[in-house]
Parts: C-alpha cells; structure tokens; sequence
C-alpha cells in the first residue's frame, strides 16, 4: 500500500518533469510550463465566471448520462421480456447509435436546437446510450436463471423479481456502464461545447482558442483533466470498493 | 410417525413430455401431514422434473396436482431447497433467507425479520448472520438456503438433492438435523435423491421410480423407529433392498 502510493507520487514527479524539461527545451509561447500552466489554471478558478462554466458542463454531463442512460436502460431491459426488441437492439438501434460518430450527432442537434443546452446534453445521451445498451445486454445473457427460478416459488410478480433478483445482478454492469460513459461523456460535453454552446468549459476552451491565448488553452485542460480524474478515482473508486466488491471475495 | 392421516399432497395421473420423449408416465402418490416421503431414482429418470411441476415451476401437462387441499401451489403452502444453494451472492445470510417476504409482500415486517432470525438460529447459523455466501462452507450456503425455505412455514418442503454437492460428513450431519427440524415443525417432507442410503435414513416411505419413461416401480415403507442408526441390520437390509429395486 505504501509502495504502491510512493510509486504514484514518483509517476506524478516524473510527468511534471517531463513536461517542464519539453517546455524548456522547445521555449516556445506555445508551449507553457507547468508552472505558467498553473498560473493560468489559478487565474481561471479565481476568476468570477468559471465555476459557472463548470457548473454548467457538470451539468450538462450529468443530464446528458442520466437521458442516456434510463434510455439504454429501457432498451437493453426490453430485451428480455420483448424478443422483437432482441432483434431492433442488435440489428439496428446498437449498430445505428455505435457507428455514427459523435461530432454528426453534435453538427444535427445543432442545426435543430442551435446554440441550446440541449444540444450538447443529447450528443452526450446518444454517446452514452450502447454503454448501458450493451451491458445491460452482457449482464442479462449472464443472467443466472437459477436465481430468477427460485424466486419465482415465492411471487407471480415479474415486477418484484427485477426489483429483487435481476436489478440487483445487473447493478454491476450498470455501475460498469456509468464509470465508463462519465467519461466518454465530459470528452462529448467539452467538443459540443466548442461549437454547440455559448457557454460551458469547451466554449471557454474555443474563446482561449480564438484568441491565441495558449496558456488559457492548457489551463482549462489541466482543470477539466483534474475534474475527470476527481471524478472517476474519488468518486467510483469509492463506490466501486464500498458496495460492490463488498459481496466479492477479495482477489489478494 | 407423525402421520395424522389427512393429505398435504395429491399427485394424480400425472405424465409429461419434452417434445417427443416421454419422461413422466402416469405417476400417482399422495404425502401426509407430517410423513417424510422420498422419491428414489437413478440419474436422469425425471425425479427433479417431477418435483418442479408440484413445486409450480413447470406446469402441469397431463394430470393433476393438489397441494394443501387446493389445486393451484399456495405461496405459504411449499417450501423449495434446490441442489444448489441459490443464494443471492449480494445479500447477507440474513438478507437471503427475508427474501421470499420481500418477494411476496414487497418488504419485510419486523415481525417477518424475527421469523427469518428464528430460522438461522434453527439451522445453527445464528453466527453468521451479517456474512455473504462467498464467505460460507458449502453446507453453510445449503443451510442458509434451508433456513429461507423454513420461513413461510410451509406445510410441505420440497427437497431437490439438496445434499448432493456436500460430502459425506456433511450430508450425513445436514440429514440429521433436517430430521430434528421436521420434527419440530411438523411440516411434510418430499425428498428427491438418487441414494438409497440417504432414503432410508429420511424417509416414512420411499417411492421408486423406473427409468425413463419413467413410472413407479414400487412403494416401499420403511418401518424403522427413529433417531435411526445406520448400521442395524434392518436400515442395512432397507437399503438393500432399494439397491436391489434400483437395478
């Protein structure tokens, strides 16, 4: 355990080094240090608008997982109790939703909505959607029929059997689903953002773009990389070990 | 012999088929109030089918089942301990055996978790109350699975080689106590096994059955007073006798 941590804050030391003596060497304008990096980052964070623009992407990542997810959610369930969806799932909604590429979805929503929050919230939904499609898919195939069978002695109620018994076996695919389309979903937010929204962390990322102000460019790059990693080590990580390795028996 | 006379379960007539191949054959018996009933065939017979039809897992095709005196399976009237534990591995011991309350009224009374903690303390698991099943012995994971069978207090247990995966000490220790329970409770016991040995230590009367399509082959009673010894020459000449019947 100590190792481990000394090993992080030497893999730390390393990064920043690297990035300073790359600095340095290259003694670029386009090219900050750390140290003006920080700088800009602390100007950003002390400034009166950004956390308003954080708190606005926050927002929009959040909106967008939640539409995305409680809509996989139903299309990946209805699989199980409907076969037609079976086959819409795997021969046209995961295919459609898995192959078009997130800037097309973000360049239409766009020219429907324009400069909305909407417009960003639902190029991170269709982003996210086949995370929760295909685990929930996974997890149901993975299904143990034996569980289902046994509570079946006990209720006629299909309600109370995906309450009880399928719900609970699908939360780690679902838990799964969630870390992985957090992240994917920040990366959508900040590029629709950028040219599908007048306001959020990618609108002050393109402002910084036009008008040349590298340092601000790398500045809300650190901070955005900062949220994610706050987002997923402390946040899931937490989750993670507190309740869903808690029934698992440990691999050590 | 506990036996009061008055039927718990009715099984009449009843045949089945998968597809084309036919694995029940007209099969008709009755359990009594308090009677431990074993179903004794070789691998593959039809045994479990038998045993999920009366338990409302399958429905019934050819025939007819009445359990309690009504015809439909009543929730509170079986109880079901399968070959494997089916416990949920994210619940706790006693998270487990309060689910059919969950499942059958949405959450469980304080009164319906006293039952539940009643129950662990009858399968002597009143330690091991707050662990998850990765954490038990297989026995351990079978007696939770029994204890949550014991709960609604049914009339009838409905056993399908529930000791079939534990070795001998185990199962030997496991059949014990499930005797000293069905004595307390005075519930009906239907038991599915393959082993002669395990019959005649449990079982009132044993039915046998004959390969597939599979029919009752003979009725036998087993007149041993109980607590049972394996080793007196009657219990020796009981299982000898099934052996016999099993060939």
């Amino acid at each position: 355990m100590v190792k481990k941590a000394a090993q992080v804050v030497i893999a730390t030391i390393i990064f920043w080094l690297a990035w300073w003596g790359v600095a340095e060497i290259s003694n670029s304008a386009l090219f900050p240090t750390p140290w003006q990096t920080l700088d800009s980052l602390w100007g950003i964070l002390t400034s009166t608008n950004a956390w308003g623009h954080i708190g606005i992407s926050t927002y929009r990542v959040l909106a967008g997982v939640a539409i995305g997810s409680a809509f996989g959610a139903i299309v990946g369930l209805s699989t199980r109790y409907w076969t037609f969806m079976a086959v819409a799932v795997q021969s046209v909604i995961y295919p459609l939703l898995q192959s078009v590429p997130t800037i097309c979805w973000a360049l239409i929503f766009v020219l429907w909505f324009g400069l909305a929050d909407i417009t960003p919230i639902l190029a991170v939904a269709t982003s996210v959607a086949p995370f929760f499609i295909i685990n929930i898919w996974e997890g149901l195939k993975e299904l143990d029929s034996n569980l289902t069978e046994m509570a079946s002695v006990y209720t006629d109620s299909r309600w109370r059997v995906l309450g009880k018994v399928i719900m609970p076996m699908l939360y780690p695919y679902i838990f799964a689903a969630t870390r992985s389309s957090l992240m994917v979903a920040w990366k959508v937010v900040i590029l629709g953002e950028i040219f599908g929204a007048a306001s959020g962390m990618g609108y002050m990322l393109s402002i910084a773009y036009g008008s040349y102000r590298i340092e601000q460019v790398f500045g809300w790059t650190l901070a955005f990389a900062i949220i994610l990693i706050i987002f997923d080590y402390g946040i899931f990580s937490f989750i993670d070990r507190k309740y869903i390795r808690k029934w698992k028996p440990q691999e050590t | 012999m506990e036996a009061s006379g008055n039927i718990i379960l009715e099984v009449k007539n009843l045949s089945h088929i998968f597809g084309t191949l036919k694995v029940l054959d007209d099969i008709s018996f009755d359990v009594k109030s308090g009677e431990v009933v074993c179903v004794l065939g070789p691998s593959g017979c039809g045994k479990t089918t038998l045993l999920r039809i009366i338990a409302g897992l399958m429905p019934v095709r050819y025939g007819a089942i009445r359990i309690g005196g009504g015809t439909t399976s009543n929730l509170q009237d079986i109880g079901v301990v399968f070959q494997e534990p089916r416990l949920l591995p994210w619940r706790t011991t006693t998270g487990n055996v309060v689910l059919p309350f969950e499942l059958a009224d949405g959450k469980a009374s304080g009164f319906q978790s006293e039952i539940a903690e009643e129950a662990l303390n009858i399968v002597g698991l009143s330690d091991f109350k707050e662990s998850y099943p990765y954490q038990l012995s297989g026995g351990m994971r079978q007696r939770v699975s029994l204890a949550r069978a014991l709960v609604t207090n049914p009339r009838i247990l409905l056993m399908d080689e529930p000791l079939t995966g534990l070795d001998v000490t185990t199962r030997e220790e496991l059949q014990e106590e499930i005797i000293r329970i069905w004595r307390e409770k005075k519930m009906s016991l239907l038991w599915v096994t393959h082993d002669p040995e395990e019959a005649v230590f449990m079982a009132d009367r044993v039915i046998v059955l004959s390969n597939r399509p599979t029919t009752i082959k003979t009725v036998l009673d087993i007149p041993i007073s109980r607590p049972r010894s394996r080793v007196t020459k009657d219990f020796v000449a009981a299982e000898q006798e099934l052996r016999r019947l099993l060939l």
